[in-house]
């Protein structure tokens, strides 16, 4: 199966076959030229991109409304388990939103760091092409907006972000 | 481009991977080949403040890849002088040349006699043969 997809904001695709052509498949696709790259390198793409990440930035701890992904929700024409959870969260509005946001100071934000105001960082990166600081993290609702300035604890020092609008970067042909 | 492994005879190292340039009371500190070379391209310094304290064998600093933060430690103690500026605005100096252009700060010592208990280059090479 191929899927015009991605998990990194650039144009391609994932190629999914059955484990035992992995390896064959692997080898031919590297002998057209394709350089590989490792996880690190993907997260620092996805981020850029503002793509969450499942156990970092969503997980059973979070609703799909507050993480920005209720488009991927049928509510209106499905039930499904947890439609009516979802159904009330979007009604009043989350209490807390998945923000992306760029620092406005030398400082590299990491998953864990407190933001002032009660909200954290579930992921955070130095993004290579903007060559600055990015991550994303739960704010309180009033903190979401783009442009709103975050203090983000780094480490025991309070450092600026801007809350910006999805994705972070793109890149300009 | 990062450099290719060295390691300086004329300079005093710590076990956490840092060198140390000892010039009469003043030293420059940075941190070795290994440790730049462990990090991958740094894309962050924090550095001391100009005038801060620092103590042997305590952080006095950070450096951090995309994948990783160290802290940095010093293998003297004494008073910040000097933090490099060119550092702090392209930490992947450090990788480039971790031993000249990519020093970290300078220091005045506040125990000259701390020197005597540092790593010649045998001894810090026996650290590195015991990864």
């Amino acid at each position: 199966m191929v899927n015009r997809t991605g998990y990194t904001g650039e144009d391609g695709c994932e190629i999914l076959c059955m484990a035992e052509d992995a390896v064959a498949l692997w080898d031919a696709v590297l002998a057209r030229g394709v350089v590989p790259c490792g996880l690190g390198a993907r997260d620092t793409l996805r981020l850029e991109a503002s793509l969450p990440l499942h156990g970092n930035d969503i997980g059973p701890d979070t609703n799909a409304i507050e993480a920005g992904l209720g488009w991927t929700c049928a509510l209106e024409a499905k039930d499904f388990s947890g439609a009516g959870v979802l159904r009330a969260v979007k009604a009043e509005g989350p209490s807390r939103r998945l923000v992306s946001f760029v620092m406005e100071e030398k400082a590299i934000p990491r998953q864990g760091m407190p933001i002032e105001g009660g909200g954290e960082v579930t992921s955070g990166t130095h993004s290579p092409m903007l060559d600055v600081g990015i991550g994303m993290g739960y704010v309180p609702a009033a903190q979401a907006a783009p442009g709103t300035k975050l203090t983000i604890d780094v480490r025991g020092k309070p450092r600026t972000a801007r809350v910006v609008k999805r994705p972070i970067y793109t890149r300009e042909d | 481009m990062a450099a290719a492994e060295s390691y300086p005879e004329d300079l005093k190292y710590h076990s956490e991977h840092d060198w140390a340039r000892i010039d009469g009371d003043e030293a420059v500190l940075g941190i070795t080949w290994f440790a730049a070379d462990a990090l991958g391209e740094l894309v962050h310094f924090e550095p001391p403040a100009p005038g801060a304290a620092v103590a042997k064998d305590a952080s006095y600093g950070e450096v951090e890849s995309v994948k990783a933060v160290s802290d940095v430690i010093a293998p003297l103690s004494g008073e910040v002088l000097e933090v490099n500026q060119a550092v702090v605005d392209a930490p992947e100096t450090v990788n480039e040349d971790p031993y000249g252009a990519g020093w970290l700060v300078r220091i005045r010592l506040s125990d000259p006699s701390e020197v005597d208990a540092l790593l010649d280059l045998a001894a810090y090479k026996q650290v590195l043969a015991d990864q």
